[in-house]
């Protein structure tokens, strides 16, 4: 009986981050209420070994490496270049600014697995220009929150090197299983954003020709001066992972390494302009890492008290068949997105949810990956939506956080129409795998 | 009160400038590593190491600057349109009642777990280069005081505000 | 209902280790005695099972001694290492010459659980590896990814061992970043599908001819059980250990089969390798019993037991030629 505490400590977290307690707190809160009523005193014990455990991952390295690179792009008036020169080409194109940001989103993406990371420095980037350009605030939010997210989906990525081995399938066929859904999901971002910008014209302002606009070769000029920096900076990150030279979290320091160099080549560095990336960076990252943190004591407090016993008897209760099953594991799946951050659903789900999945004779790969898309949907669903959260660390205040929950809503619903066609077309996931992998 | 308040937060901004230098040598450390291992062929021991210890410290040591910078995200729905003293209300119950507890028992048992390791000389276990664990522990004690202490100095913020002797109160 | 925190995220360890335990104690002490198991990192941190379980957060764990080996390096000797003996041996040491009794009271002496063995691994895999590795020439600046003591000895071998956070393995053998990595035995390997993106297949894991696994108790706990109860669990666990060791053969056997089929080509490391892994290991092991009295207590009965058996392949082994 007692394990049905464990479903009480969602209200109680709930209410303390409603009312306005610093989220990071409310989970450490919620953790010391229910930690104390399960482990007494050794509850301590637990505290620590989640210090040291978030403190020691090396891979969330990522984390202080992407946001600093995304302060320093941000303070050399690279990003700023970037985005003017992908305005040159698409201010006729209804919410161009926004589609250019998912572009980057996907190359960051594939640069790093850490969520948050890569939120970070694409909001740092992208939200200047597009309030400059009087975008909407909530389709800003919304691109951002989505955007940042396909770190998830798209190789690599921390949550499938998590996952492969709690479900007892290859990383590999994981990544790889990922592509297509990944860039169909990215492709329908940019297709709706085009789409609400040509509806509704004012959300992404295009603007008309005027007579200022630079002719065909002084805007292939520009561009080029604009482009070539961040294309070293994606040559550093990705490249370096392609060719070989750098694991994904050492490339993100030499991004980093080059965002300082880059600054120096444009003659904006400056001791002043450096330490202000500094101190920048530490107010984002350590946001992030201590509701990562706080997180990490939340499950390990939730997993004690019975959490995953009750998910298991609630599963054993129903009594459901193959299909019936699978809806209602990624419902709750959903829901407990909504509520925890991914690390925490992974670890309490996956070793229930896997082998109930495969004992009903579905691909293992596949569900993991419908797996993915709704974990990276609870990412995005408020309440608790580290997403968003991440997003307050990097925006200005005059996008609020309505506009925040607004704009994601759109971003939700095609995730849900992404794992809707994963589910009816399993090929989208099993076919790349069975291609590529092999001698 | 004042008085402790300014001592308090100065500590924490000194702190909170050693954290946001870390980076620096975590950068330094992690390129290193790449090009010793690519061009030279020689790994080094060390950067694995050192790149979770400048993460960890970083985040960590900077908690409390984050605090004092009121960076640390909340959700405003109601925080936001609340007068400035029922604001004070949350957040002098939340960190009195829960925060301050927590984090005074977290910092006494951080001070066990670093004496320990300091008596018998622990080692990481992570690599071969396999230093002592004490100086990294002394880090985690450091910042969790250090959070304690600007724990404490929200609460005089948010106690300033309750009596009148301030109108902005706590984190924006 | 007790808890059970473990190391592991899934596969063998979880499955015919951890989770066995539990259904075997279920089942022989006629459902009294039940155990939740929890994945690494639920709990307690996965390296950090004998804390979690000293500290009661946990009633009991599974995990493997050496992850403790910055606490106190005797624990490679019971975790296996380039210098142990094979499995069958590493069995017999156990539970015949006295390395049980051993166990038990280093544990409880110096960690302050009690513990038995719970699970063995056989020889690993030497290395999923991107370039041919038969001799030591081949073994000169190899990038290979690897953790614990034996990245000290492959190094005194002239390898370039590389430490990779465990998330980024996979992408880093994909791309080059290492040649080559170690991780479990065959049947363990198929599951992270490190030989979809490295050719070549490494054998016998030198580095680790056998790893037996262990079952830490709460003291408190186990304080309270009746002696019947105490000896139930005991027998439990060895069970459970005869029976991954059966089970891992016949998988291992069978994965071969596997790697073959997915096109990998399976390289027998020559014997100058293999010998001079164990050269290194036992020198490794010298020098760490000078430093330390239960290491040296520990190796002692170790090569004692050793040199009883110094002629069982003699008489054990029958020759065959291996074509009928
Ligand atoms: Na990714
Ligand atoms: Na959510």
């Amino acid at each position: 009986m007692s394990e049905y505490l464990a479903l009480l400590m969602f209200p109680v977290l709930l209410v303390l981050i409603f009312i306005g307690f610093p989220v990071a707190f409310s989970l450490m809160a919620t953790t010391l209420i229910f930690g104390l009523v399960t482990f007494g005193d050794n509850l301590i014990f637990l505290l620590i070994d989640k210090i040291e455990e978030v403190g020691s991952n090396f891979v969330l390295a990522a984390v202080p490496l992407f946001v600093f690179m995304g302060s320093m792009l941000e303070r050399s008036g690279i990003a700023d270049r970037l985005f003017e020169a992908i305005h040159l080409w698409t201010k006729r194109l209804p919410g161009g600014l926004a589609v250019g940001t998912i572009l980057m989103a996907i190359l960051f993406a594939a640069s790093t697995g850490v969520i948050g990371a890569a939120e970070a420095v694409i909001g740092l980037l992208a939200i200047p220009p597009m309030l400059k350009h009087r975008y909407n605030k909530a389709l800003i939010s919304g691109t951002i929150c989505a955007g940042g997210s396909l770190g998830t989906i798209i190789p690599p990525s921390v949550v499938a090197v998590v996952i492969g081995p709690l479900a007892n399938v290859s990383i590999g066929d994981l990544f790889m299983g990922m592509v297509f859904p990944g860039l169909l999901l990215a492709t329908l971002y940019a297709i709706y954003i085009i789409a609400i910008c040509v509806i509704r014209p004012e959300y992404g302002p295009s603007s008309e020709p005027s007579p200022d606009d630079p002719g065909l070769w002084e805007k292939i000029r520009l561009t080029v001066y604009a482009l070539v920096p961040p294309l070293v900076m994606i040559f550093s990150v990705l490249g370096s992972m392609i060719m070989g030279w750098a694991a994904p979290t050492e490339a993100a320091a030499l991004g980093a390494l080059c965002s300082v160099g880059l600054a120096v080549f444009y003659r904006r560095f400056n001791m002043r302009m450096f330490s202000d990336a500094l101190m920048a960076t530490l107010r984002i990252t350590s946001m992030i890492m201590l509701i990562l943190l706080a997180g990490n004591m939340f499950t390990g407090v939730f997993a004690g008290t019975g959490g995953m016993m009750v998910v298991n008897n609630l599963i054993d209760a129903l009594g459901l068949g193959p299909w019936g099953l699978l809806f209602l594991v990624l419902f709750l799946t959903l829901i407990a997105g909504f509520f925890l951050e991914w690390a925490s659903v992974t670890l309490i789900f996956i070793p229930i949810f896997a082998p109930l999945v495969a004992a009903a004779g579905f691909d293992v790969v596949w569900f993991c990956i419908l797996f993915m898309i709704m974990l990276q949907t609870g990412y995005l669903t408020p309440p608790m939506a580290p997403a968003i959260f991440y997003l307050r660390g990097v925006s200005p205040p005059e996008i609020t956080l309505p506009d925040m929950y607004r704009g994601v809503i759109p971003f939700i619903l095609l995730q849900l129409v992404v794992a809707g066609v994963v589910m009816a077309f399993p090929q989208i996931v099993l076919w790349l795998p069975s291609k590529v992998l092999g001698f | 009160m004042q008085k402790l308040l300014s001592l308090i937060e100065r500590i924490t901004g000194n702190v909170g400038v050693i954290a946001a230098w870390l980076v620096v040598p975590l950068v330094l450390a992690t390129a290193y590593e790449v090009f010793s291992r690519y061009l030279l062929n020689a790994p080094t021991v060390w950067a694995f190491e050192i790149g979770y210890m400048m993460m960890g410290s970083h985040f960590l040591l900077g908690a409390a600057y984050t605090l004092r910078q009121g960076s640390h995200v909340r959700v405003d729905l109601i925080y936001g349109s609340v007068s400035a003293k029922t604001r004070a209300i949350i957040d002098v119950a939340g960190y009195l009642f829960f925060i301050l507890p927590f984090m005074l028992w977290l910092s006494w048992g951080l001070w066990d777990y670093f004496e320990t390791s300091w008596v018998d000389m622990e080692t990481s276990g992570h690599s071969s280069w396999n230093p002592v664990v004490w100086p990294y522990r002394l880090v985690f004690l450091i910042a969790i005081v250090v959070l304690t202490l600007q724990i404490v100095g929200e609460i005089i913020k948010g106690v300033q505000v309750l009596t009148g002797k301030s109108s902005t109160g706590g984190a924006a | 209902k007790w808890k059970m925190a473990t190391g592991w995220a899934g596969g063998p360890l979880m499955d015919i280790g951890a989770k066995a335990f539990a259904e075997r104690l279920e089942q022989l002490s006629g459902g009294r005695m039940q155990v939740q198991v929890f994945p690494g990192g639920a709990l307690g941190g996965a390296l950090k099972v004998s804390e979690t379980v000293k500290n009661g957060i946990a009633d009991m764990g599974h995990l493997w001694m050496g992850y403790d080996w910055g606490k106190d390096t005797t624990t490679v000797l019971f975790g296996g290492y380039a210098g142990s003996f094979d499995s069958e041996r590493m069995l017999h040491w156990l539970y015949e010459g006295g390395g049980v009794e051993l166990q038990r009271e280093f544990r409880e002496k110096e960690f302050d659980v009690i513990s038995f063995p719970l699970f063995i691994r056989t020889a690993e895999v030497f290395l999923h590896s991107r370039k041919p590795v038969r001799t030591l020439e081949d073994l000169q600046g190899l990038k290979l990814r690897t953790a614990g003591a034996w990245i000290e000895m492959s190094a005194a071998m002239g390898a370039a061992p590389v430490t990779t956070p465990g998330g980024e393995i996979y992408a880093a053998l994909e791309r080059g970043v290492i040649d080559a990595t170690e991780w479990g035995t065959l049947w363990e390997n198929i599951s992270p599908g490190f030989s979809k993106v490295a050719k070549y297949l490494i054998i016998p894991g030198v580095h680790q001819p056998t790893a037996p696994f262990e079952l830490v108790l709460n003291k408190r706990m186990w304080g309270k059980l009746t002696p019947a109860d105490q000896a139930l669990i005991e027998t439990t666990a060895k069970l459970v250990t005869y029976e991954s060791w059966l089970k891992i053969g016949q998988e291992d056997a069978k994965s071969l089969e596997f790697y073959r089929e997915q096109g990998n080509e399976v390289i027998d490391l020559e014997p100058e390798v293999q010998y001079e892994a164990r050269r290194v290991g036992k020198e490794w092991a010298g020098k760490q019993a000078e430093k330390s009295e239960w290491f040296a207590r520990v190796l002692k009965s170790q090569e004692e037991f050793e040199k009883l058996w110094a002629d069982a392949d003699r008489y054990r082994n029958v020759k065959v030629d291996g074509k009928n």
